[in-house]
Formats: structure tokens, sequence, C-alpha cells
């Protein structure tokens, strides 16, 4: 299909699925992937560390061996947080450019990001907030209400929450947030010192406290997102196909948004905002698996940590012996591939 | 953002306008109150020329009211006995701007006018004879805006952009320019007097190799150029090459935290950034730094001795020199 079709294409002229199978030992090579990327992460780094030293810290830590610290405290954290922020990226894409029915849509345009920024500028300025675990709090409220607040006033009129509507409602907020955040940081320079780390997306430096609290958090969400994945489909074809086909439209968008919110909130308290992951994996997977959402949802699950921890691996070793954080990473990186994926116009219809 | 146009133009009618009103008020007060002691011997001085990013300034008679905007440059006037009627108060010192090392007070304390945006209406209104801005961006844009009074205004020297003027190029350029050289030329020689005794009380100081880092949020720096590293060197230690090795172009180059192998040193010293010491001293990856281990590094947490180290003013780095030589002292017994 061609990027000037209408978003609402008819099931049967977009592209077949790939038989089960096939996607099946897709997304066992993706795990594996998975897998040899977070044992990489433990390897590749600013300092060099040989394969043996790495093991041995994993095996029998000693912290007095300051190569087993650097594994420990820095290497293994990271490497939990790419996984884990990188999977609520990919998902949270997927779900909010299947529900909004725009393929262009990404966190940014529910205007969840700036509420969960502006919660945490809040957060840090005015209640002295300056720990990560105090930071996830925040963000969860700032995503949670700027959501709930774009879905209210695309609600509005007659025909309810159309994408549309939806879309427009949360760019105007995303500005009327980001200009309250500026607002605050701009008064208050100390403030403006603590949030300017944060506001890079990294996975370095993050707490681990924040990992083990928001665990929970992206477990459920995980699973309620993976479980879209028929809702998605349903949504895709139009909302009146979708109500003749037996779906509540209101209630199936309200599960997805929640599941946005949570996804959102945890990656961007644990990891900052990262941009691009989850604009781009969705549109990779959906390249793969053809339009079923029950197979975008794990395969961009799975891709977006790929991503996630290749970009920090790349910032690890590109400007030593310093570090570029992964937030510019995938930035860098991600701006030409959706470029050029969006001029070649193959991206399959949602 | 940059202001438009308009505004642009608007804020040049505001200034004209109030270089005028303050021109018609002050007419009637009577003259500025010169510094007591003043002969027509010292008036000598000028007219005197100096040296600039920006051409020769040359200051025609003794300025009576003076408006201090670089870095330190108020703190300099002041030690040479002249009070700035307008400052700008770089390190958020709060109050007069005069950092807490500085003994005396102001008989009127100066205008508070703003460090990198100055506040231009405030500044004409002053109606300064004399405008100091020895330590600054060294921007044209901004010696244009301020020449637009029509005083003299003594920039950064010749290459000093991007506040790289040192403490004795600001202090000789702020002295000739108040007619004050002798006196700087006090404090010069008094503050490097001061230096070769404490080298000279420390033996043990020199040749020492240090490594010098600071933290920003949660990310590393050392420094390969600057007033930190001068000072130290002034005492005879000597910064480690394995740091130098990676110098750029800028004061200092980022270390990821993997890299902290990079601060060992016969002594590791730390600047915090904006007061967080604290999470220096409980880095395990700092404290596993070989030599922070063995107890030969040094987290300069007060507050009061960062800013003498930021100030790089004469005072502040006389201050910084009585509190930090003991602390170095201290941590090379170990």
């Amino acid at each position: 299909m061609s990027t000037d079709a209408p978003a609402q294409v008819p099931a049967q002229t977009a592209p077949r699925s790939r038989p089960g199978a096939a996607l099946s030992a897709g997304i066992v090579v993706l795990a594996g992937a998975v897998v040899v990327a977070a044992g990489l992460s433990l390897v590749v780094g600013a300092k060099p560390l040989p394969w043996d030293t790495v093991l041995e810290a994993l095996r029998h830590y000693d912290a007095n061996d300051p190569d087993h610290l650097i594994v420990f405290e820095l290497r293994v954290p990271r490497t939990l947080i790419g996984l884990l922020a990188g999977a609520a990226l990919g998902l949270a894409g997927t779900l909010i450019q299947g529900v909004t029915r725009n393929p262009l849509a990404d966190p940014g345009i529910l205007g969840v990001n700036a509420g969960a920024a502006l919660a945490v500028v809040f957060g840090i300025s005015v209640l002295g907030i300056s720990s990560f675990t105090g930071y996830v709090w925040f963000s969860f409220a700032g995503a949670a209400v700027a959501a709930a607040v774009v879905y209210a006033i695309g609600s509005l009129g007659r025909e309810g929450a159309t994408p549309v509507k939806i879309a427009l409602a949360g760019a105007a907020l995303t500005a009327a947030l980001e200009s309250m955040t500026t607002a605050i940081l701009l008064t208050d320079s100390l403030t403006y010192e603590e949030f300017r780390f944060w506001r890079v997306g990294s996975l370095a430096g993050r707490d681990g406290a924040a990992l083990v609290q928001a665990a929970p958090f992206l477990l459920v969400a995980v699973v309620l997102a993976i479980g879209c994945g028929r809702m998605l489909n349903a949504l895709a074809i139009g909302d009146d196909l979708a109500r003749a086909w037996g779906l509540n439209v209101a209630v199936a968008r309200g599960i997805c948004a929640l599941a946005v919110v949570v996804l959102c909130g945890t990656a961007t308290a644990l990891a900052g905002p990262i941009v691009f992951v989850g604009l781009t994996v969705p549109h990779i997977a959906r390249r793969i698996t053809g339009p079923d959402h029950r197979w975008i949802l794990p395969y961009s699950m799975l891709i977006a940590p790929l991503l996630l921890l290749v970009a920090d691996m790349l910032g690890r070793v590109v400007v030593r012996p310093g570090e570029l954080q992964a937030g510019i990473v995938t930035a860098v990186l991600g701006a030409p591939v959706f470029v050029a994926m969006i001029r070649r116009g193959k991206q399959a219809g949602l | 953002m940059r202001p438009s146009l308009s505004r642009g133009a608007f804020r040049l009618l505001i200034v004209s306008l109030a270089a005028t009103l303050a021109a018609a008020c002050s007419a009637t007060t009577p003259p500025a109150d010169e510094p007591a002691g003043e002969t027509a011997a010292a008036d000598a001085a000028f007219p005197v020329t100096i040296p600039t990013e920006f051409g020769d300034i040359t200051v025609e008679k003794r300025p009576a009211k003076v408006v201090a905007l670089g870095w330190s440059d108020a703190e300099t006037a002041f030690a040479l006995g002249v009070q700035p009627v307008g400052a700008a108060d770089w390190l958020a010192f709060g109050g007069d701007g005069l950092g807490p090392w500085v003994q005396g007070e102001y008989r009127k304390p100066p205008a508070i006018l703003g460090t990198l945006e100055v506040k231009l209406e405030s500044l004409a209104a002053l109606e300064p004879d004399l405008i100091l801005d020895t330590r600054a961006s060294g921007k044209k844009e901004r010696y244009d805006q301020l020449a637009e009074l029509g005083v003299p205004v003594i920039g950064p020297p010749k290459g000093g952009q991007a506040y790289r003027t040192s403490w004795d190029e600001q202090l000789d350029m702020i002295g000739k320019a108040l007619g004050k050289s002798q006196e700087a030329a006090k404090l010069k020689a008094d503050l490097e007097a001061k230096f070769a005794k404490a080298a000279q009380d420390n033996p043990s100081f020199k040749g020492t190799e240090v490594a010098v880092g600071a933290r920003t949020g949660d990310s590393y720096g050392a420094y390969v150029s600057g007033g930190r590293l001068d000072f130290l060197e002034k005492l005879g230690f000597v910064v480690s090459p394995k740091i130098m090795a990676l110098a750029g172009k800028d004061f200092s180059v980022p270390v990821s935290k993997e890299r902290m192998d990079l601060f060992d040193s016969d002594l590791t010293i730390m600047f915090p950034i904006a007061g967080n010491g604290k999470q220096i001293a409980d880095d395990p990856l700092f404290k596993a730094v070989p030599s922070v281990k063995a107890g030969r590094s040094l987290v300069l947490n007060d507050r009061d001795v960062a800013t003498a180290f930021s100030s790089t003013s004469v005072t502040g780095l006389s201050y910084a020199l009585d509190k930090v030589v003991p602390l170095l002292a201290d941590a090379m017994k170990k």
C-alpha cells in the first residue's frame, strides 16, 4: 500500500499474514538474538573486559575487584533496563499505532511522554524528589492523567473518540504540557540540572531499585498488551465494522490506553524518554509479520529491546573514554531508518 | 529563543529612553563620591589604553560609576577599592553578589544586572562611565550591545573567549581601567607569594601526579585545563599524563563510569557540581579507584571552597588556598 492511501484499509486488501509456523520460528530466532544481545551487553563497554572476567564476575562476585564492579554495578542494571524499557516501548508503540490507526503515532502523540515529563519535573522542583524510585510514580501519574485528558477531550462531540480527534487533542495537550515544563525549568536552575540528565534517554546510571519497583507493573502491562492483539485487529477494520463484529470499541480502546500508560510511564521513568524505538519498531515488525496484531505485538516486544541494547552498546564504544546516551543513539540511528521506510512506502497498512 | 526583530527594536527604544531619563535626573544630583585619598598624581594614569578582544579601548579619565558585568569583575574591582554601581552575580551568591570570603561591605549595594543576559534598561539607568566585561563569552553581539551605551567597554583580552580570562589577566586589565595598576600589581604579587609559600611549606606536592575530575548529574569528567589545574600546578602538582593524553579543546573530557581507573593517580581530586559530593563519596566505582581506596583522594565538598575555585578571582583563589592546602597536605600523608 502507498503512504497516501487512507489508513483504514479493508482487511482483505492488506498483505496476507505469513504462515503461523514460520512466524513462530521467527519468534524463537528473535528471542535467541535478544539473549545474545543481552550477553554482549555484559561484555561490550567503554572499558574492554575479556569474556572470562565477565563470567567470573557473574559466578564469583568480588566487590573488591573494580572489573567485577563494572559488570555488576553498571552493565547488569543497564542490560536489564534495556530489556524492560525496550519491550515496553515496542509494545506501547504498536498499541498506539493500532488504536489511533495512525502509522506515525508514537507515545509523544497521545501526550503521554509530555505528561510524564511534567510530573517528574514537578516532583523534582516542588517536592524535592531526587531519586529514580521517586520518578517512577510521578511518571505513571503524569502519563495516566495526560492520557485520560486526551481521551476525554478526544471523546467530546457526537462521534465519540475518533482517532483523528485523539491525535489532535494529544498534539495540543503535548504543546501545553511542554511549555509548562519549560516554565518550571527556566525558573529553577537546580531542577534543570537534575532533569537534564533524565531528559536524555539513557540506560546508564539508573537506579536498580527503580527496576525492582517497575517490574511488576511491566509484567501486568505486557500481559495486557499481548492480549490486545485481537482487539487491535478488530479496531483496524474501522469502528463500525468492529462494532458489527461484536467489539465494544470504547472498552477496547480504554484497555489499550491503560496498557500504553503503564508501559510508557515505566519505560520513561526507567530510561528517560527514548525516541524512535516506539515509532520504528512496529513498522519493522509489521513488515515481517503482516497486519495481524497478534504477531506484531510479540515481534515488537522482542525487536525493540534488541534495538535498544545494540544502540546502548554502540553508545558505549563510539566516544571512548566517555559514553553516548542510548537515547541519542536511537535518535541518530532511528531517524534515517524511519525516513527510508516512509520513502519506500512499503510499510504495511494498519 | 532569539528575540524577534521588533522586540530588539523595542528594547533599543527603551534603552535610549532610559538613558535620556537617567541623564536628565542625574544632572540635578551631586557628582558621585570619589573614593577618598585620590591624588592628582594617580590621575596621571589616564587616559589609559587597554588592548581587548574587540580592539584597543581607551579610558579617558578616572571612572566614577563603574558597572562590572564579567565573571568576578565586580569582586576584583572591589578588591582594588572601587565599588561598582552595577554588578553581575555569576555564582548566584545573592545579595550584593560578592563571595562569602570577601572582606568589607558595599557602602551602597550594586544593582544586579544579570549574567548571560544583561538587563540593558537597568544598566542604562545607572549611567555608568565604564563597563567591565573582562571574563565573558567574548561574543561580538554581547560587546556590541554593551558598546551601544557609548562608554568604554573592557571586554576579554585577545583570545579570552568563553570565560577563559585568567585571574591575573583580569586583575591587570581592571587595575589599568580603574587607574589602580599599583594596587593590582600588589594583589597579584601577594597571591603569587602565597602560592610560593604554600608550595615551599609542602615539598611533598612537588612532582606529585594528580587526577582532577568533576561529577555532574550522573556522569564524570576529567579536567585537562583551566583554573583548577593551574591552581594545583602552581603548588607543584603535575596533572596525570594518563588524563592529559585524552585532552581535546575543552576544559574537561567525559569519562565513562567504566573508566574510573583513569582517575587513579598519586592523588585523586573530585569537584562536586551542585553539591553532589555525597554521591561521589558513596559511588562504589569511585571508591574502587586504587588511589581513592588507599585514602589518597579529596572530594571538595565545601560549597564555599568549590565556588572560590569557580570564581577564579584573586580573592577567591586566595581563600581557596587557605582552605585547600591543609586538605591536600592531609590527603598526601596517607
